[in-house]
């Protein structure tokens, strides 16, 4: 395959993303994706996809700037993450249902704010490695 | 909670769902078949399609078995439109939820306030 060989930067993804929510779907696409090269199986590659929706749509509702975003892939695992800044004098609000989603499908996630720089992550792991 | 918008006032991007209203006619209720994925993109076409057919007299079938996706905000339009058909003393039913739709009724408890048909 091309650069095979010659890359050895990691199995990271980086995008930014604009705070539109049509872009959700670019959010879902590569987490997908991440989840996938992670070996995750189906069930939990869709967890993932839910999961990073959530974060994405909650970070969205509290900025007008760009978002910054991750997708790291190792063996069993799979973390994204994402980074921004609120506008002026905006909360970081994630609701009941979104928080109870994410926390039902991913093995831990982060969703801060400090100062106006907005953070997010989310971490899932393979079926067979979570519960062995 | 802040709105996201949605685009950039442009030409609407494709999009990635649709739905298709089959009235009721000699007695069945009506039909809305949700096609592709529900998101905060997605969501304020649903409520608007949904809300004019919950409005009618009738009991309402969603169905979502051509539904790939859907997220909280998707529920809360369906959870918005449950509540109304209530208050219109009316019934509204789910059907064909495939496995991943279904997982995320079932982790947040909408199984036991729905209608669910198989």
């Amino acid at each position: 395959m091309v650069g095979d060989s010659m890359f050895s930067g990691g199995d990271e993804v980086h995008v930014v993303l604009p705070p539109f929510s049509t872009y959700l779907r670019t959010a879902r696409l590569l987490a997908a994706d991440a989840a996938t090269r992670a070996g995750l199986d189906c069930v939990a590659t869709e967890d993932f996809r839910l999961a990073v929706d959530e974060l994405c749509q909650a970070a969205m509702r509290a900025t007008d700037q760009l978002i910054f975003m991750s997708f790291e892939s190792t063996p069993g695992r799979v973390v994204a993450r994402g980074a921004g800044h609120t506008r002026d004098g905006c909360t970081l609000e994630l609701s009941d249902l979104s928080a109870t989603i994410i926390d039902a499908l991913s093995d831990g996630f982060e969703f801060e704010l400090c100062g106006s720089d907005l953070t997010f992550s989310v971490h899932r792991r393979c079926a067979v490695l979570h519960h062995g | 909670m802040d709105p996201i918008r949605d685009d950039r006032g442009g030409e609407s991007p494709a999009s990635t769902i649709s739905i298709d209203i089959q009235p009721g006619s000699d007695g069945s209720e009506p039909v809305v078949t949700i096609a592709g994925e529900i998101d905060v993109a997605t969501s304020p076409t649903l409520r608007s399609a949904i809300a004019a057919i919950v409005e009618g007299a009738s009991p309402v079938t969603i169905d979502l078995s051509a539904t790939t996706f859907i997220d909280s905000s998707g529920l809360g339009v369906l959870v918005a439109a449950l509540n109304r058909s209530r208050e219109l003393g009316h019934d509204l039913s789910l059907r064909g939820l495939q496995a991943p739709v279904r997982r995320v009724f079932e982790i947040t408890g909408l199984t036991a306030l729905f209608a669910v048909e198989e």
